[in-house]
């Protein structure tokens, strides 16, 4: 009768608790936007939009977020004007046409367009990024897809000068 | 029991916060960037500069028309080998204690035949990024032995603790009083504690694209104190360099360097 | 001046169907043209637009950047090593001024 008892209160201040470390999840997940869901940090679509329809003809409604694409950049740059981005597309190398890279909040956002003809679908250079954006990187294959994958650069000095 | 769950569900809470701060820490994230431009690079800007200068050590050149292969750095003429974590010494041909820029241009001057006017900063930094290639890994040895260059040893610690300039400032206010204090976010590194600091010049700065030898160091933390710059090839710098050089002594170099 | 350019393989002298990768690195201030000099006047833009790289002569990757790529840039490609061959990299900047560098590729 007594275990019981014990076992009613166990489960119930373990769900509080457990309730309680959600909310602090949660909590901290809007503190720091750049892991939330939705919006990226320093985003400016508009400025965006320019940059895709200028080189792409397309807009950001055409791109396809999608896991295949991997960028990897730092978090945050401390120095804005040597960003290190590797872009790599799990997809055959004859599929993938061109390689694309965009930073939001740059003047002309966009940082460089790469042709590859029949190597990996691979890229690794260092780019200029002017204040904190979303740094995208936009893969389009042969049959006229954009797969779009991006990650926020929080960057303390910016890279114009 | 029940404290035990509690207990659970406390430190899941903890762990959870502690997760999303780790991945703000800015000294870890300002790591990975220079680990990832060190990873992936495969060659460095750092490595065009010593190509350059390699050439322009060995080519004939100068009313001379003689290459620097001669030009004794400490070693003797023609031996480079970790010449860099002997300087500055004295120079009997000079009658001189020179740093490693003011060597180069000695002897571009004197094998070369080239006017002072006519040496380009450009060169003799990209020969010092050739030069510093060639000691990579090896160790700081500079010890002031003569009396030239422990009177400029002298010299530089008072130089180096001097507060003077509109600010009243001295090297010692960032690199000891607020050392381990942010700058941006890289900490005031401890000049006279931490080996690897001197010993990283001449150096590529991925902040501004910039080849710069301790001398470009100098006299950019003299603009910071609001003080003229001493001119490159001065006394002030090659005193200074000692002093630095000095307090990395032991330690081994990391040439060319690639910093912030 | 022609453009320096530097070419590396990694690893060195991959083996006969191991991935390798082609890292160049250029010597270019990369001028984006928004820079202003101590006098305060505008820097004029001169970055480099266009690289080619080929491969026994068949292009293998183009690459336009722009003055959003770094001074002194780093470009780097992968591809798996069927063959030795030549490996020419070429670039242009907005002067006009050009480089050229070859590097064999040896497989192991």
């Amino acid at each position: 009768m007594r275990k019981q008892e014990v076992k009613v209160v166990d489960r119930r201040t373990f769900v509080k608790a457990s309730v309680g470390a959600l909310a602090g999840t949660l909590l901290a997940n809007r503190l720091n936007p750049a892991l939330a869901q939705g919006a990226l940090e320093g985003e400016d679509l508009a400025n965006l939009e320019k940059g895709l329809r200028q080189v792409l003809g397309k807009g950001f409604r055409d791109l396809t977020v999608s896991p295949q694409v991997r960028l990897v950049a730092p978090t945050i740059a401390e120095s804005g004007a040597n960003v290190p981005v590797e872009i790599e597309a799990n997809l055959p190398a004859d599929q993938v046409k061109a390689i694309h890279c965009f930073s939001d909040k740059n003047a002309n956002p966009l940082l460089f367009s790469v042709i590859l003809n029949g190597i990996l679908p691979y890229y690794a250079t260092r780019v200029r990024v002017a204040e904190t954006a979303p740094v995208r990187a936009v893969v389009e294959t042969k049959d006229g897809r954009l797969l779009l994958a991006s990650q926020s650069v929080r960057v303390t000095v910016g890279g114009c000068g | 029991m029940s404290r035990l769950w509690r207990l659970a569900a406390t430190a899941l809470a903890f762990l959870a916060l502690l997760a999303f701060a780790q991945e703000d820490d800015p000294y870890k994230e300002a790591e990975k960037q220079k680990r990832q431009l060190l990873e992936q690079s495969g060659v460095l800007p750092s490595d065009l500069f010593v190509e350059q200068g390699e050439r322009l050590f060995k080519t004939k050149r100068g009313p001379k028309q003689a290459s620097l292969e001669a030009c004794d750095f400490g070693r003797g003429p023609g031996k480079l080998e970790g010449v860099v974590g002997r300087l500055p010494r004295y120079f009997f041909d000079t009658r001189r204690v020179e740093d490693l820029d003011s060597r180069i241009r000695t002897c571009m001057i004197q094998l070369q035949g080239f006017k002072p006017e006519e040496i380009r900063r450009s060169d003799v930094v990209a020969i010092a990024f050739y030069l510093a290639s060639l000691s990579n890994e090896r160790p700081v040895t500079v010890t002031p032995l003569m009396p030239q260059e422990r009177a400029l040893y002298a010299l530089g610690e008072k130089l180096f603790y001097l507060r003077a300039g509109p600010r009243d400032m001295s090297c010692a206010t960032c690199h000891v009083t607020y050392v381990g204090r942010r700058a941006g976010v890289l900490p005031y590194s401890d000049l006279l504690n931490d080996k690897r600091v001197a010993s990283h010049w001449p150096a590529y700065r991925y902040s501004n694209d910039q080849a710069w030898t301790m001398a470009d160091r100098i006299r950019a933390c003299y603009s910071v104190l609001g003080m003229p710059a001493p001119d490159f090839y001065s006394e002030p710098i090659i005193a200074l360099t000692l002093f630095l050089n000095v307090q990395a002594r032991g330690g081994r170099m990391d040439l060319p360097g690639f910093i912030r | 001046m022609s453009i320096n350019i530097l070419v590396r393989f990694t690893p060195a002298r991959p083996k006969a169907g191991e991935e390798v990768r082609i890292q160049v690195v250029v010597q270019h201030p990369m001028e984006p043209g928004t820079r202003r000099d101590a006098s305060g006047n505008l820097i004029p833009a001169n970055y480099i637009n266009d690289v080619v790289v080929t491969m026994d002569g068949q292009p293998i990757a183009q690459v336009k950047p722009g003055p959003g790529t770094s001074a002194n840039p780093l470009f780097a490609f992968k591809m798996k090593a069927t063959k030795s061959g030549q490996v020419k990299v070429t670039c242009k900047d907005l002067n006009g001024q050009t480089g050229e560098r070859t590097a064999d590729l040896t497989l192991a």
